[in-house]
């Protein structure tokens, strides 16, 4: 068995937190379990009774941008697909690995109920707006980047999995619409804070 | 089976059912017969701007015309007209004589001017004059042709010769006369007495003035030096094509290739082979004025072939047509020499249109596609300006909304948010009313506005500042000369990120409920103003709940059901107390 990397530490710690929930916790809550849950990696440089938050922070943030955790107020929440990497990395599960999980389900289920979509089955991809591009990623005009990146990530990895495990005459025609849409709108994404 | 093959013998009287086929009037004979002038310019490879010709018209004394003659200077010898003018269905008939054997010409099959003389006058003659020799060929009453007695090939001279066709008293251009006293040019006057009686085209008006609209003519006037004579003047005066001003907005021509192959039920007809390795291309114009009543006829599109028009359609000819309003500002040649090829011809022998097979087919309905495209994009601009026709005094209902807004969230976010704004950092942007009036505000929240992951503090408006898509320009755009617009498919109340960033909403006025407002009710009404109200309910409660966003560790459905239902009462309760003639007058004058 591997040994867990700190950002899948960080991951078992906030699961262990939220008991397998979606549940906002507060970033020092975090901070004070990863440190004692795994001391060696989470203390100050120094000072090894105390907890380093720097540690937290980055793997956080960009665990934000895989779509796995999602943050407001300080606070920070599994996110579906964030909840299943847990559920993985803490049971160790022999899931059925051919069928989509939960999360990758509804992010196709929310693709195929796009405006996006329809526009771009009916061979009218020129007239997808940003709003529609908005509808496909699962976001709105005001969500940060951050998240933008997270729920990008989020398609991505449910596209590549219906891929995989579907293979079917859908999965061509996601992978085309996704390729379309990246460069069309990516600048929607970029030019946010 | 061995033949002794015999020359045909065909009656005389095809001549009459084919020549009833044309179905003339003067301006499409005459049109023929300046056609017959031009190619022979063209053998003799003449400049254009050389090619000088007359129409002469003269009145038998009724105001009717008593007499139509066709004038140019280069003349026939009798072999021309052994060859050529004699000969019924020769499609080669305007080449014959040229001094380029592969010359381009605009005859086809050597019949149209023919048969106008014979069908459409009580008699008929060409009387030409080239190499010091005169001939006067004709058609009798009987609509028999032949020479004049005493006019075949006959010695004379020019003086003699121009008396006897009546002209020399003309006042000629000074090259014209001195290529006919030095011998290198020639004349032929041809000449139609009594005239039958055609619709439009009895009097002299009406047929110069169907004359210069006729798609086979106007071309040539508008580029040819073409003149008029009446009666008995002697000073040609030059006639012009209609000049028609484009359209605003549409002022160039548009040009289109004609595509190698178009599909014609799910067969592709090309447009391109060996001989033909340009498929051509289609010229759409546009006219400020709708072609109706006397320009009706310019509402074509003229089909050109390797040299002269070959076709002409009406726009309603080429098949249905969405946005008719529109397609009666169009007009347009569509060039495809194709059409000429011997191996699959489509051209007819009056010319008018085009022989139906798949490759006319094809063109015309592509053709017809390409125009109704343009007629959209000229309803799209209509509709665009009729509808900021509407909103002018949206602006103003607009800004005393804003300045309301301001006031509201002012008080009620002071008591809701305890005075956090609801875009971020507060407002002390000096623009004018951008930042609305401050009351209630109680300082700057530290935290930026609801988005992470950067420090840079930009000053914006304490609230946020709503704009009327189709009427206002973009203030982020300094260089947009046009006002925003926003897609019908966008939200009621749109925003970009940098509009996020800025603090501005679009009220999109494309969606389909706002246009029906719009329409139905107009700009002033009521209607529209409380259209405008709700947007602003839309916007204030969208705030609202994004500033509770901020504010909560996290957000329960509950949550935003509560926030929703007091934020709207303060607003309904606000309004009711401040906009009473707003919402309910039916007039209301901004002061």
């Amino acid at each position: 068995m591997q040994a867990l990397t700190r950002p899948q530490k960080i991951l078992t710690v906030m699961f262990e937190l939220s008991e397998g929930q979606q549940k906002a916790l507060q970033y020092e809550d975090i901070v004070v379990s990863a440190f004692k849950r795994y001391p060696e990696d989470f203390q100050l440089r120094g000072y090894p009774q105390y907890p380093d938050s720097s540690d937290i922070h980055k793997p956080l943030y960009e665990m934000k941008q895989q779509g796995l955790v999602r943050s407001a107020n300080k606070t920070f929440e599994l996110t579906p697909r964030g909840l299943e990497v847990c559920e993985q990395l803490v049971h160790r599960e022999a899931k059925n690995k051919d069928r989509l999980t939960k999360a990758e389900e509804s992010e196709i289920n929310r693709i195929l109920g796009s405006a996006a979509f329809r526009l771009f089955q009916e061979g009218h991809k020129e007239s997808i707006l940003d709003t529609d591009f908005y509808e496909y990623l699962g976001v709105t005009v005001r969500t940060s980047r951050a998240d933008c990146y997270g729920h990008l990530s989020n398609v991505e990895h449910a596209i590549a999995a219906h891929e995989k495990k579907r293979a079917d005459a859908l999965s061509p025609m996601l992978r085309t619409l996704h390729e379309f849409l990246i460069p069309k709108f990516k600048v929607e994404i970029d030019s946010r804070k | 089976m061995p033949i002794k093959v015999q020359p045909f013998v065909i009656d005389e009287a095809v001549l009459d059912l084919i020549g009833n086929e044309f179905k003339f009037d003067h301006a499409k004979g005459l049109a023929e017969w300046l056609k017959n002038s031009c190619d022979a310019y063209l053998r003799e490879k003449t400049p254009d701007d050389q090619q000088f010709m007359v129409v002469r018209l003269a009145e038998d004394g009724h105001q009717q015309l008593g007499r139509i003659e066709c004038i140019d200077f280069v003349g026939m010898s009798k072999s021309q007209i052994d060859d050529a003018f004699k000969r019924f269905f020769d499609p080669q008939a305007a080449k014959k004589g040229a001094k380029e054997a592969q010359i381009k010409t605009l005859g086809g099959h050597g019949n149209g001017g023919k048969f106008y003389m014979r069908q459409m006058f009580k008699t008929s003659r060409a009387i030409t004059y080239r190499d010091g020799k005169m001939n006067i060929f004709g058609f009798n009453a009987k609509r028999q042709y032949g020479f004049e007695e005493g006019f075949e090939d006959r010695k004379t001279s020019l003086n003699e010769a121009m008396k006897k066709a009546g002209i020399d008293k003309l006042k000629l251009p000074v090259g014209i006369k001195k290529a006919l006293e030095e011998g290198e040019a020639g004349f032929t006057v041809v000449v139609g007495e009594h005239p039958h009686k055609a619709k439009g085209t009895a009097n002299r008006n009406g047929l110069v003035e169907k004359l210069i609209m006729h798609p086979q003519a106007r071309r040539l006037i508008a580029r040819l030096p073409i003149s008029l004579l009446l009666n008995n003047e002697m000073n040609p005066v030059r006639l012009a094509a209609p000049k028609l001003s484009p359209k605003e907005g549409f002022e160039d021509s548009i040009i289109i290739e004609v595509p190698d192959k178009l599909d014609l039920e799910g067969k592709a007809v090309q447009f391109k082979n060996k001989k033909y390795s340009w498929p051509g291309r289609l010229v759409l114009k546009t006219s400020g004025e709708p072609l109706r009543g006397n320009l009706m006829t310019l509402n074509t599109i003229d089909f050109i072939g390797e040299v002269g028009v070959i076709g002409s359609y009406r726009i309603h000819e080429l098949g249905p047509t969405r946005f008719s309003g529109q397609v009666e500002f169009i007009y347009g040649e569509c060039e495809c020499p194709i059409l000429e090829d011997p191996d699959y011809d489509s051209v007819r022998n009056d010319r008018q249109k085009l022989l139906e097979n798949d490759r006319s087919e094809a063109l015309l309905a592509w053709v017809r596609a390409q125009v109704e495209a343009l007629a959209e994009r000229m309803e799209t601009k209509q509709v665009q300006e009729k509808k900021q026709q509407d909103l002018k005094n949206t602006s103003a209902l607009n800004e005393l909304l804003n300045r309301w807004k301001n006031r509201f969230m002012g008080q009620v976010w002071a008591e809701m948010f305890a005075g956090k704004g609801p875009s971020g950092i507060a407002g002390t942007d000096p623009g004018g009313g951008r930042g609305g009036s401050g009351e209630g505000g109680a300082g700057e929240e530290a935290n930026g506005g609801g988005t992470e992951g950067g420090s840079e503090k930009k000053r914006k408006p304490r609230f946020p500042q709503v704009l009327v898509s189709g009427q206002d320009h973009d203030p982020l755009d300094p260089l947009a000369t046009e006002p925003f617009h926003c897609d019908p498919r966008h939200p009621a109340i749109y925003q970009r990120p940098k509009d996020v960033e800025a603090g501005i909403y679009w009220i999109n006025t494309a969606r389909p409920l706002s246009e029906k407002i719009l329409s139905a009710y107009s700009a002033d009404s009521p209607r529209w103003r409380e259209y405008l109200f709700q947007r602003y309910v839309d916007i204030i409660v969208k705030e609202a709940i994004y500033q509770t966003g901020k504010m909560e560790t996290s957000l329960t459905p509950d949550m935003v059901s509560a926030r929703i239902d007091d934020v709207v009462t303060r607003v309904h309760d606000q309004a009711a107390q401040d906009l009473d003639s707003f919402l309910f007058q039916e007039t209301f004058g901004i002061k």
